[in-house]
């Protein structure tokens, strides 16, 4: 019964945006398959939704209409789109030499829903408690969403973190763990429908789908709250539009998928602009399409992008002083920003670039890049690596689809995505659309290299692949172990918690008393997401500060009471110990344990008695 | 032998074009028995380099890759 509300409310967020999806059909090219269909059903939907949310979010981000749109959405996908499948429209063709692929895909699939109904623990070294899961939470809470001041990762474009907080609206806070189940399936779906595209053959397809649900890098960026994956799908989705583009509705949906990923991930800019760069060049090559004619195309594909995508950078600039926030060190000549220093802003780009520098930014490195993502995956925090099949098979497919002007086309977006990502931030996750494209070539290899090499060449094939896929799905089984040890034993689940959530009796007491209505966290490396009341944390992650000196603070009862706090969380950790000083005036502790005290501002609503047990508040009632 | 030939023989003659088809025909050939060839040996390197830095990786790899290194092998 715990796991019930979030596994329902991400079927109905699944159903609705299908629903949604299914206004799309219209624009699809009439020659796309069933699997082209189907992807770009899924993540349109998803994209629209999403998109709904993060801009009526602007103005009003409540339980009740965020439930609502999702209502309309299951409307629709009941009435319009439900009656129109049919079984035989539905069936899923599986080869019998794909029959291993989908075992594959299935375990994969299995493992992610079974390990995406855990409750979301960590600190603020996981992403998805630091700011994936907390900015939805605080946007419900307050009913608007806006940046948290004291996480700048807030401000990045969140289209899926606002269908996040409509999974927790719907569901609970498992909600949107389990959302990776969906994200996980529309990546596989558009790389499955690329692969056909290109070799025509579904067992090509089957294989795409299962390579890529082996490769830990790409997993690390589907679950958990990382949106790598799914951007990465919009991304896919773009391009598989893009290059085979003839008429105006056709750049249109391109256009649209570009907005999706603008929207989800700043880097969907460069992945737009190097888009935008193959398609003109394959203007070129194409006879049969009028420059002309595609250039007013391109332009109306633009203006889709950028009505999608643009109230992420608007509301930046308006809100926080830039569009892309924090500002590049470039932007920040130009833009005053509000809540981090420019110092901060520095800091914030240098732990980036240290973290990101993979192995160098030579020429050398670059040429060496598929052996080093390959075999040394750890300098690119690859998480597992990508498996052997791309630069075993990747190579062949290639050759073999050559003459092929949309492989042509995947390829070179394939290198320009990987220069941006090299010049960037070489973090292995955020290539995942790059590892999608060379898996669907080593997919079309594959067929190619048996019909070459008649005699080995399947053998060795084989050998690899048990080698590749084996490893992969040890990989994932070892990353997701604990969780999936969490989902089927209670007290496994208790004992982590306790284990991995810092100060959790402290948030326990704090989430359990009504007289707490807002909380002053002092320390930065306090987990806000954990907290279910109002908070205000005057220094947050990466240098930002939402109040100048939080020392006065402690100190002036008047402006505590002007902020309307009622309580202090302060922890004392190994670098740090507490900051409010023993017998302040106006404060009395109420709650002390190892490390960690609660203070309540005197105002007549302070508590009692110290406590030094636990509150016996049910935390897990998420 | 070929410099005396094609002293002899016209570019555009049916000696030469036969000439050039030979070639292709023989690089084709030869093409034909390398790229199989060359597959295996790619698919195999490709495996066989897992194997290999997943053992030099590992922490026995390189104790015996320190111990080799220093003589005490």
């Amino acid at each position: 019964m715990r796991f019930a509300p979030a596994i329902l409310a991400n079927l109905i967020f699944a159903a609705a945006a299908i629903g949604y999806g299914s206004f799309l059909r219209p624009l699809f090219p009439p020659q796309f398959s069933r699997v082209d269909r189907a992807a770009l059903t899924l993540l349109g939907g998803l994209g629209l939704l999403g998109t709904i949310f993060f801009d009526l979010g602007q103005f009003w981000y409540t339980k009740p209409l965020l439930i609502g749109i999702l209502a309309i959405g299951d409307a629709i996908f009941l009435f319009a789109f439900w009656r129109q499948l049919k079984p035989s429209r539905a069936r899923i063709a599986l080869p019998k030499s794909a029959v291993v692929a989908a075992l594959v895909v299935a375990c994969v699939l299995a493992i992610t829903a079974l390990g995406g109904l855990v409750r979301p623990v960590g600190d603020m070294n996981d992403d998805a408690i630091a700011y994936h899961f907390l900015g939805p939470k605080v946007w419900l809470r307050d009913g608007l969403i806006r940046p948290v001041p004291d996480q700048p990762c807030t401000a990045f474009p969140a289209m899926i973190e606002a269908s996040y907080g409509a999974l927790m609206a719907a569901g609970n806070q498992r909600g949107p763990n389990l959302f990776a189940i969906t994200g996980f399936l529309a990546l596989l779906l558009i790389a499955a429908a690329l692969a056909e595209r290109i070799s025509g053959r579904p067992s090509a397809a089957w294989w795409a789908a299962a390579l890529i649900a082996t490769m830990p890098a790409v997993y690390r960026g589907a679950y958990g709250g990382f949106i790598d994956a799914i951007y990465a799908a919009f991304v896919l989705c773009a391009a598989r539009v893009a290059f085979d583009a003839r008429r105006l509705s056709d750049f249109a949906l391109a256009g649209l998928f570009c907005g999706f990923a603008m929207a989800t991930k700043y880097t969907g800019v460069l992945a737009s602009a190097a888009l935008l760069a193959i398609v003109l060049a394959m203007i070129r090559k194409l006879p049969e399409l009028n420059a002309k004619r595609t250039l007013q195309s391109l332009a109306v594909a633009g203006a889709i992008a950028l009505v999608v995508a643009g109230p992420a950078y608007i509301r930046n600039w308006l809100v926080l002083g830039s569009p892309i926030y924090p500002p590049t060190p470039g932007l920040l000549r130009f833009f005053r920003i509000k809540y981090m220093s420019q110092s901060a802003v520095q800091g914030f780009y240098h732990y980036i670039r240290v973290r990101g520098f993979g192995m160098g930014r030579s020429a050398t490195a670059f040429l060496l890049l598929p052996f080093h993502l390959t075999y040394q995956s750890a300098l690119f925090n690859g998480a597992g690596g990508i498996g052997l099949a791309p630069l075993a098979l990747g190579p062949f497919g290639l050759i073999a689809a050559r003459r092929v002007l949309f492989v042509r086309a995947l390829a070179a977006f394939a290198l320009l995505l990987a220069i941006a990502w090299f010049v960037t931030e070489q973090e292995s996750r955020f290539l995942i659309d790059v590892y999608a494209i060379v898996a669907v070539l080593a997919a079309v290899g594959m067929l190619h290299v048996a019909r070459w090499e008649p005699r080995f060449a399947p053998f060795l094939t084989a050998i690899m692949l048990a080698c590749s896929l084996g490893y992969g799905l040890f990989m994932i089984g070892k990353a997701r172990a604990d969780d999936l040890h969490a989902v089927f034993s209670r007290s496994y689940a208790e004992q982590r918690q306790w284990q991995d959530v810092p100060y959790l009796a402290s948030f326990q007491y704090l989430n359990g008393q009504k007289a707490v209505t807002k909380v002053l966290i002092l320390d930065p490396s306090i987990a806000a997401y954990y907290s279910d009341k109002d908070y205000i944390k005057p220094s947050g992650a990466f240098g930002a500060e939402s109040i100048s000196d939080p020392q006065s603070l402690i100190r002036s009862e008047g402006e505590l009471a002007a902020l309307h706090i009622s309580h202090i969380l302060d922890v004392r950790d190994g670098n740090r110990g507490f900051e409010v000083p023993a017998h302040l005036a106006d404060l009395t502790l109420v709650f002390e344990q190892p490390n960690q005290r609660i203070y309540a501002v005197d105002d007549g609503r302070s508590q009692s008695a110290v406590s030094t047990r636990d509150s016996g508040h049910d935390f897990d009632r998420h | 032998m070929k410099l005396s030939e094609s002293a002899n023989s016209s570019p555009g003659s049916p000696d030469t074009r036969q000439s050039i088809q030979e070639t292709r025909l023989r690089r084709h050939d030869a093409w034909k028995i390398l790229w199989p060839v060359l597959i295996d040996v790619w698919i195999f390197g490709v495996v066989a380099a897992f194997f290999v830095i997943r053992v030099v990786d590992s922490s026995l790899g390189q104790r015996v890759l320190a111990k080799i290194l220093r003589g005490h092998f």
